[in-house]
């Protein structure tokens, strides 16, 4: 930890958030009570990644993109998969359709849960990390590391193996299961139902800081389904694209503090992805037994506090958890585990939801198949804007606090939004300047 | 009682992260009849379900302390001891071994014998081979290895 101090200028530096997964830093800078700057400083891989699949063959693209990302592999299988599909006139429905929503619902309830049991919950309980947690919530964490690994063991059993799952092919799978296949699922899931419910009552009780913000939400929206890999681009702000509209709409911009490039909506600024925009833009899609439960905890359709994203994640987990059982249930094997694919020149785009917000994927092939340009935009560039004004805004009404204080704040804050960053955002350093 | 375990962690496309799972195939070759074998990449939290029921467990991974050669074996006896700040640090498991073994006994999921092995490392950037000091390395650490399980074992 780095200190500089005097009476009126803070400078907060959490120093390296560096993995994949969101490792970068933080710094703020208040003068004369006012925070003059927030910046959140994420190195994204995903530039290299897209230099390395430039030259590659287009059916590469779920293998090696899975690789970018150790918490959310199938969003990034999925989001290369529909672009080439798009880019090559394919469409992959009914039953195989199905078993990407139920892959991307392991995948959620994994992701979910680490974020929820293991980095945001012992926040709101006073605890520095899950393990001093888990001494007086021994049942809680528990039940946290049961509900993962039943989202670890459908990726495991749809991807072949839970982290970066090798099943994923453009048009459709390798290998797909037969019905009976599922039976060694359900009663799991069936548990996890009732420990996702569980879960919702348990974080609704946490005690949530009052922050609010007018957020522009941009999320998939789906006419008829709770989004995971289908639908349009929409934001509460009038946002409504298609995957290939995205470049026209969102810009991404270089600062001088970041790697990673940062996004905005070209008329209006920063916006946010992530649960809290999927809940408000598809509420009324979600299944009975969660806006049920929503209601029986007061839960609003429409959430603009940060901190309680905890008690979307919950819900979302629970989403996940009824939908798979609800696919499972509908199951029928198809015919081919895959639909034929023939290589031509063209141009592909397309976004699917993973667990931490919308990211979008954009390629060009040549008539061979060979990838020519590849654009990755990751949710974290696209809230990373978002954050800081939102980091800036929390902030100013603790300016007064020493800064052994704020910088918990700030962790706490960071945690409010992505599983990735805050794994990174626990090997935090403080430089605080007053002046 | 269960045969003891060996645990390779860690990332084959993070440099030299992946020198404890090639120590652990390399031992898996010599004593795969002794002992059992398993492998964990990334998601350390899979390390409670993997030894679950096992009473003695041998772990390896790579470490960066930044203070030893390349091929530097830390020891620790996880059962016994707290994992010190070096498992902690440069991991590219999303919740690093020393949380999980923390995490574990806690929750009174570690088992009765945990020999931790971190191998110093320096080079853990996004790509597939060790470096070639680790490279030079790898039989002597393995064969250091070997020796320690047959003690015990």
């Amino acid at each position: 930890m780095k200190k500089r101090s005097d009476k009126k200028t803070k400078t907060i530096n959490v120093n390296y958030l560096a993995r994949v997964e969101g490792e970068g830093s933080l710094y703020v800078e208040i003068k004369d009570d006012q925070v003059q700057d927030v910046q959140l400083k994420i190195f994204e891989p995903p530039r290299f990644f897209e230099a390395f699949l430039r030259g590659r063959d287009f059916r590469e693209t779920p293998d090696i993109t899975a690789r970018i990302c150790g918490i959310c592999p199938i969003a990034y299988q999925m989001s290369s998969v529909h672009a080439m599909e798009q880019a090559l006139n394919v469409t992959v429905e009914g039953q195989l359709a199905e078993l990407r929503r139920l892959i991307y619902c392991g995948e959620w309830i994994a992701s979910h849960t680490l974020h929820i049991y293991m980095l945001h919950a012992p926040d709101f309980l006073g605890f520095p990390d899950a393990i001093k947690m888990a001494k007086e919530y021994p049942k809680e964490v528990e039940r946290g590391l049961r509900l993962k690994k039943a989202g670890n063991s459908i990726l495991s059993f749809m991807g072949g193996r839970e982290i970066h799952p090798i099943n994923v092919k453009v048009g459709g799978f390798y290998k797909i299961p037969d019905k009976k296949d599922f039976n060694q699922l359900v009663d799991e899931l069936k548990w996890a139902r009732e420990a996702a419910i569980e879960t919702v009552r348990w974080v609704s009780g946490f005690d949530f800081p009052s922050f609010e913000k007018d957020y522009e939400f941009v999320s998939l929206v789906h006419p008829d389904r709770y989004p995971f890999d289908t639908g349009a681009i929409q934001s509460n702000k009038g946002l409504n694209i298609t995957a290939d509209q995205f470049d026209d709409h969102i810009e991404e911009f270089q600062v001088k503090h970041s790697n990673a490039l940062q996004s905005k909506i070209k008329e209006r600024g920063s916006y946010l992805t992530g649960p809290m925009a999927r809940y408000a833009l598809n509420y009324e899609k979600l299944p009975y037994i969660v806006k049920d439960l929503a209601k029986e905890i007061g839960f609003p359709e429409y959430c603009r506090n940060p901190f309680q994203s905890i008690i979307v994640r919950s819900l979302e987990v629970l989403f996940a958890i009824e939908e798979s059982l609800m696919i499972i249930q509908n199951y029928e094997k198809p015919k081919t585990a895959a639909v034929p694919i023939t290589p031509k020149a063209s141009k592909g785009f397309a976004a699917t939801e993973a667990p931490r917000g919308l990211l979008y994927h954009h390629y060009e092939i040549d008539k061979d198949g060979i990838i020519q340009l590849a654009n990755i935009v990751p949710p974290t560039s696209q809230s990373q804007k978002s954050i800081e004004e939102d980091l800036g805004q929390y902030l100013q009404d603790y300016i007064q606090l020493p800064e052994g204080e704020l910088t918990p704040k700030c962790e706490q804050f960071i945690r409010n939004y992505d599983p990735c960053i805050s794994c990174a955002a626990h090997f935090v350093n403080l430089e605080l300047k007053r002046s | 009682m269960s045969k003891a375990l060996v645990i390779g962690i860690g990332n084959k496309f993070r440099g030299d992260d992946a020198a404890g799972l090639e120590v652990a195939q390399s031992l898996e070759k010599k004593l795969g009849t002794l002992v059992d074998f398993a492998y964990c990449q990334e998601d350390a939290l899979d390390l409670m379900d993997i030894w679950s029921n096992r009473e003695v467990v041998f772990l390896i991974d790579a470490v960066s302390s930044g203070k030893h050669e390349i091929g530097y074996i830390h020891r620790f006896l996880a059962h016994k001891e707290q994992i010190p700040s070096v498992f902690s640090n440069s991991s590219t498991h999303l919740i690093n071994i020393a949380q999980v073994i923390e995490l574990a006994r806690t929750l009174g999921k570690l088992p009765a014998e945990v020999v931790l092995y971190g191998i110093e490392g320096k080079k853990y950037h996004l790509e597939r081979d060790l470096s070639k000091t680790m490279q030079a390395k790898l039989s002597e650490v393995t064969e250091i290895i070997e020796k320690e399980i047959h003690k015990i074992v």
